[in-house]
């Protein structure tokens, strides 16, 4: 059965650019459709009906007409706004590379058969994007978005056990190898693929938890920003090797990181 | 696409092309402009394309503010009358030329070229920042306005210089925020319509 022409979705904009003279094609992420890059116009005039509720990073409700290229969005109201994170350089630089990755690990979604992941790829960040708003800890959320995408993405690394023998690991620093997919333990060291890090046994215990526990486990807990330096580089070394690039925004909030 | 019979190769369909490229024009508009311009007199064709020419050689960054001009430092920097003291921080030149328009306003301007925008891979390092801040500490000023655009990249650069910028006897600002002269109220989102709630003024 053909599609409707104009659906109504709630989605939430992960990604924009500057089209035309006052347009923006924005990038959405929707639970039921995935992926979605639609035009909307007229959106950066300051009187414009759409104006406002597109923004970066709110959860909208949306009408999209199809087109031959490109959506148009027809009708947006935002249903959640992010007044506070909009006022913290930290949490809107942690939400910002976000929703650059939740847009990275994801695709449009055709037809029957839709990938659950997307769900929860979406729940994810907007329930990130809700703690950050809400006055969460910048770090620690960040880091354990990343993990849990991972996941959601079928890409967990390994903490668990030795990811090429299986064999059981000792309590001692460890090597991860991203493309090897986790940590490798000294017997395997020589014949695993690529470059190795070194771990220590608290970043890999702050690993397993946020893995476990989720967002709700992350923020309760503190971690030092030198243990917090080492989950950023394990997870920068992930992204790096499934992405084929560095997330573009993962410079901008380091850089706003305080030092080791 | 352009669209175009055969007819129009070569030329035509170069002109077509280069005026397609323009912001707002779309292939029909493109395609008029170009017919219009065949019928236009060969001397009226050749002053555009002169002014096209004399604005891509004469126009330069003002070393000051970075404002597009054709002299440096741009008549604004260099207007004596102006007051000194204040500078007002924009993404682009054309948002000069919105304020100057309001009359309202009469310091000196900074024109970053841009806005932080994580996302599309664009950080401090690409704006004109550096320059902003060497600028304030030789300057004298006492007041920063920072007029970048009330979306979230626009904030989140606000948020970046308000940090950078902060010290004893500089006053940062914002322009306030809050309904558009014409718009009307119920389409307006939450977010505007509570900052023009919170900032209201006595009537």
């Amino acid at each position: 059965m053909a599609r409707p022409r104009v659906y109504k979705t709630e989605a939430v904009v992960v990604g924009q650019s500057p089209i035309g003279e006052a347009d923006r094609v924005v990038t959405l992420l929707s639970p039921e459709r995935g992926k979605i890059r639609a035009v909307a116009k007229g959106v950066r005039r300051s009187a414009g009906k759409l104006t406002g509720h597109l923004e970066l990073l709110s959860t909208v409700s949306v009408s999209i007409a199809e087109g031959r290229n490109l959506d148009i969005v027809t009708e947006a109201q935002c249903t959640r706004t992010l007044t506070s994170l909009r006022g913290d350089l930290d949490r809107v630089a942690a939400a910002m590379y976000a929703a650059e990755l939740a847009d990275a690990f994801s695709v449009p979604q055709e037809g029957v058969g839709r990938d659950p992941g997307i769900r929860r790829i979406y729940d994810l960040v907007t329930e990130t994007l809700s703690r950050l708003n809400g006055g969460g800890p910048a770090r620690e959320l960040v880091s354990c978005y990343g993990v849990l995408l991972l996941s959601a993405a079928g890409l967990a690394p390994e903490l668990m056990a030795c990811v090429e023998c299986g064999g059981s690991l000792a309590r001692t620093d460890h090597a991860l190898s991203a493309s090897a997919g986790g940590i490798v333990c000294p017997r395997c060291v020589a014949g695993a693929p690529g470059p190795m890090l070194t771990v220590s046994v608290s970043a890999v215990k702050v690993l397993r938890h946020y893995a476990e526990a989720g967002l709700a486990g992350a923020e309760s807990l503190r971690v030092p920003p030198a243990v917090s330096a080492e989950i950023a580089r394990v997870l920068d070394a992930h992204l790096r090797h499934h992405l084929d690039r560095d997330p573009r925004s993962a410079g901008f909030l380091r850089s706003l990181a305080p030092g080791p | 696409m352009t669209q175009r019979g055969p007819s129009d190769a070569g030329p035509v369909g170069r002109l077509i092309d280069e005026l397609h490229k323009l912001p707002g024009i779309g292939p029909k508009s493109a395609q008029r402009l170009a017919y219009h311009l065949i019928r236009m007199p060969a001397d009226r064709a050749r002053d555009l394309a002169d002014a096209i020419g004399a604005v891509k050689d004469r126009i330069i960054l003002c070393s000051a503010c970075f404002d597009i001009t054709e002299s440096d430092p741009c008549p604004i920097c260099a207007d004596g009358r102006r007051d000194a003291t204040r500078v007002c921080v924009v993404e682009e030149p054309l948002d000069v030329r919105a304020l100057e328009r309001t009359g309202a306003y009469d310091g000196l301007y900074h024109v970053l070229h841009g806005v932080i925008s994580p996302i599309n891979g664009i950080g401090p390092e690409d704006l004109r920042i550096r320059a902003l801040v060497e600028r304030l500490r030789t300057g004298g000023f006492e007041e920063v306005v920072i007029a970048t655009n009330p979306n979230v990249e626009g904030e989140a650069t606000a948020l970046y210089l308000q940090r950078l910028l902060s010290s004893p006897g500089l006053r940062i600002t914002r322009p306030a925020r809050g309904l558009p002269v014409g718009g009307d109220l119920e389409y307006a989102d939450e977010v505007t319509l509570g900052r023009a709630i919170d900032g209201r003024q006595p009537f």
